[in-house]
């Protein structure tokens, strides 16, 4: 969409590309690697402390959440499902006690908007922008204040070249 | 002297509206002693506000417990410290503190800009008396603060116990002066729509206002986050909880105008786009007052049943439909001047950190109302807690870090591309040398790494240009290497101002990352002689102290600290019961050093076996965050400082550039 006019030198594409490419393997290697979280933390890090506001079970010590900690250790010991352990408990305590709302029907709502917005955002910006690669401006806008607009170019690349 | 305190108010709300009549009507009719009374009643109301928060100092000093907020709010024996705070300690001392503070902002504008702007400030002046009588006519007829008891209670209830903290006090008046310095500029956009004055005048004349709301937004935010991580207890500093987002949403369009101010200011364009965000910004200030005062965030049946409000969600809509209003009205005159030249020029890249920065406030407003929507559509309560707000900010964030990498590669209106990726080569060369040592010293986890990187990337290319100046400067002038430094910053201020700030948000990204994905906790109960293991901590309890005054019993439960075998010292985590309240508080211990926090509270007392239990947490970087919160506030201060040389260019410039807007 967007045609750069300058043609790029190759070397440094093929520089940069190489970086990405090897920073890129190393955040895979990384990914591989990242440690897990423990059974029973996965399941509470998802809930909240149903009395302290935006408190997660995993970081609330309170005797409430110290009796649901032991209850879910006792569910994944049955052999209950995470997912049934978590209904278990929106059914006790609602819909609140999910720290990240469900993505379905109304809720979807929330996942939605943000994107659309950035989208939405994204487009704007690229529009903007678009209108530059195509259009010429008229005229320089250095007409208004000719001097001190190419001094300050020229010493900005004298200070970039050092 | 209750009474006088509400005379006071009344009477200034009649003088707000008086002034802005006047004003308004005055400049219309071209009557310049209308004007002037104008000008004048705006000072008085302002006066009266003044009057009345020291009216209700002297009702909190004296203990006057006839009068309902003095009772709710103080107690005998609480500290002087606190009870002069405690002005802002409640919900209608907070609203008198807001009117006051914008009370402080008109005086000083009006003095200030007295006798320049004679066309601009009656209109700014009528809309900050239209604020100001806002808030008054709330305080006069839903919130009197002044408000007395049928009876003379022996004792007030106290502070509410969570507020009686240091940092608690000093974070609110941060946050307002940031909340009402922005109606400043609000009010000089509202004036230049009105008059038509649509050249740069009105952000020169509002750069300072804006550069003072600013700073102690930030200021406010961060020790919003500070009081939360030392008073809470529960090891975090930021909870995405509605409150805290309130304050955040404003700073997020404001930052987002301060960059973008600077494109019209240069290249006359994005005229439409700051009356955009400055409208944004005053509006969220108010939302936010809205939000945090009205109760509709524990329910929206608490917020029908306040008349609160109604009436904020009213004036909000009356002030926005107004703004925009204007803005359509004239959008004619709004055109730019000129067009971004080039898609690797700071102007694109302001473009696209303006973007990102509004992308994360609306996810961030969306978040924090989500609840109230599905309440008010579904009628389930759900609660959009801070997964949510991680997995949409986040990544945007790391974005808006990358882009402000960018910035110092890339001049005013445009460098090639092949510049550019020259540029580029040695940063990103260090960032992928830096990103390998980060994970052979065992950063694995994928995000924490690229959230490094990313830090690391602008980090070099920021600190590249104060390095790269002194050399040349050096080599030019042959001055020594710190006074080289000096004079590189002081010769251009605001730009080097703003780099220390981009630095200040490196600080305050390596804190986030490292805290977000590296912290450890552990919760154990110990009886004396006791230790528990955290990281290459060993905590061994020594035993429980206490002491007690008027207000609270405090606890202490003392613990040896040990790192890697050798004893570093003795903390003390404590619990506070607050008997008139009937509440308990968690105050942690933090031992805090560059590389990591270690932050223990008592979580729970056994009188039976003699045993406490500890919760110990380990939080990497995280003072980092808050060095990070000090580098800012210097360096906006040296970006906002004002030119103490008159240099006669800008000045002509001005002239000639509000010459040729006007025609």
């Amino acid at each position: 969409m967007i045609k750069p006019r300058v043609r790029l030198q190759p070397r440094y594409l093929l520089m940069l590309g190489l970086l990405a490419l090897a920073w890129l393997t190393l955040a895979q290697t990384a990914l591989a690697q990242a440690p897990d979280a423990t059974h029973i933390q996965r399941i509470t890090d998802r809930l909240n402390c149903p009395l302290c506001q935006g408190r997660t079970l995993t970081e609330c010590e309170i005797p409430v959440c110290v009796q649901m900690k032991s209850l879910i250790q006792q569910k994944l010991a049955a052999g209950v499902s995470d997912d049934e352990i978590m209904q278990y408990f929106v059914i006790q305590y609602g819909q609140q006690v999910l720290n990240e709302p469900t993505a379905i029907g109304f809720n979807l709502l929330v996942w939605v908007f943000p994107l659309i917005g950035m989208i939405a955002g994204a487009i704007i910006v690229a529009v903007v922008l678009r209108n530059v690669a195509r259009r010429k401006p008229a005229e320089a806008p250095a007409a208004t204040r000719p001097l001190p607009e190419e001094y300050l170019r020229r010493v900005e690349q004298e200070l970039k070249d050092f | 002297m209750a009474d006088i305190g509400y005379l006071l108010i009344v009477l200034g709300l009649a003088a707000a509206v008086y002034s802005m009549v006047t004003s308004v009507y005055g400049v219309s009719a071209r009557r310049p002693a209308l004007v002037l009374s104008g000008r004048n009643a705006a000072l008085v109301a302002a006066g009266l506000t003044v009057g009345a928060a020291l009216m209700m100092e002297f009702l909190l000093l004296t203990h006057d417990f006839n009068v309902r907020y003095v009772a709710e709010t103080t107690q005998l024996g609480q500290s002087l410290y606190l009870t002069i705070t405690a002005l802002w300690g409640a919900q209608a001392g907070s609203l008198l503190f807001w009117s006051t503070i914008l009370a402080g902002y008109t005086i000083s504008v009006i003095l200030v800009t007295r006798n320049q702007h004679r066309d601009l400030l009656p209109w700014a002046t009528s809309v900050l008396m239209l604020t100001l009588a806002f808030f008054l006519t709330v305080l006069v007829f839903l919130r009197n603060p002044f408000e007395r008891l049928t009876f003379i209670p022996a004792d007030g209830t106290g502070l509410n116990p969570l507020l009686q903290h240091g940092g608690m006090m000093i974070h609110p008046p941060n946050l307002y002066m940031g909340f009402v310095g922005f109606t400043v500029p609000f009010a000089f956009a509202m004036a230049a729509l009105i008059t038509g004055r649509l050249d740069d005048t009105w952000i020169r004349t509002t750069r300072i206002w804006t550069m003072i709301a600013w700073t102690f937004l930030s200021m406010g935010v961060l020790l919003g986050g500070r009081w939360a991580y030392d008073v809470l207890g529960w090891g975090g500093y930021w909870g995405w909880d509605p409150v805290e987002n309130a304050s955040l949403l404003p700073w997020l369009t404001a930052t987002a105008f301060i960059h973008s101010v600077m494109v019209q200011e240069r290249k006359g364009m994005l005229k439409i786009w700051n009356m955009i965000l400055i409208v944004a910004t005053y509006g969220l200030v108010i939302f936010g007052t809205f939000l945090t005062r009205s109760g509709v965030i524990s329910s929206v049946h608490a917020f029908a049943l306040s008349n609160l409000g109604p009436m904020f969600l009213g004036f909000l809509t009356l002030v926005l439909l107004m703004a925009v209003g204007l803005i359509i009205y004239r959008r004619d005159l709004l055109r730019s001047k000129n067009q971004v030249e080039s898609l690797v020029s700071r102007e694109a890249s302001f473009l696209l950190n303006n973007m990102l920065m509004v992308g994360v406030c609306f996810a961030v407003l969306w978040g924090t109302i989500f609840p109230m929507i599905s309440e008010i559509f579904t009628g389930d309560k759900i609660t959009v807690g801070p997964p949510f707000f991680n997995k949409t900010v986040g990544p945007i964030f790391a974005l808006t870090m990358l882009v402000m990498g960018f910035i110092p590669l890339i001049g005013w209106g445009g460098a090639t591309t092949e510049k550019f990726l020259r540029h580029l080569i040695r940063p990103a060369i260090a960032t992928g040398i830096g990103a390998l040592a980060l994970f052979l010293l065992g950063v694995h986890q994928v995000y924490a790494l690229i959230g490094f990187s990313l830090c690391l990337f602008t980090g070099y290319t920021t600190v590249s240009e104060f390095v790269n100046g002194t050399i040349a400067r050096r080599r030019a002038t042959g001055e020594n290497p710190f006074q080289a430094l000096v004079n590189l910053i002081q010769r251009n201020r605001r730009r080097y101002g703003g780099y220390l700030v981009h630095i200040a948000v490196v600080f305050i990204g390596l804190g986030i990352v490292g805290s977000q994905f590296y912290k450890q906790e552990v919760t154990q109960a110990l009886s004396p002689g006791e230790s528990m293991q955290i990281g290459d901590y060993t905590l061994t309890y020594l035993g429980l102290q206490q002491d007690s005054d008027l207000v609270k019993q405090d606890l202490y439960g003392q613990l040896m600290v040990s790192q890697g075998g050798q004893q570093v010292g003795v903390i003390s985590p404590q619990q506070e019961f607050f008997t008139a309240a009937n509440q308990v508080m968690t105050i942690p211990a933090i031992r805090s050093t560059p590389k990591e926090d270690l932050y223990v509270i008592v979580a729970g007392i056994d009188t039976q076996s003699n045993s406490l239990t500890f919760t110990a947490h380990i939080n990497p970087l995280v003072m980092w965050i808050w060095l990070g919160g000090v580098l800012l506030i210097l360096g906006t201060i040296i970006a906002a400082w004002p030119a103490a040389r008159r240099e006669p260019a800008p000045v002509t410039e001005a002239v000639a550039e509000r010459a040729s807007t006007r025609i």
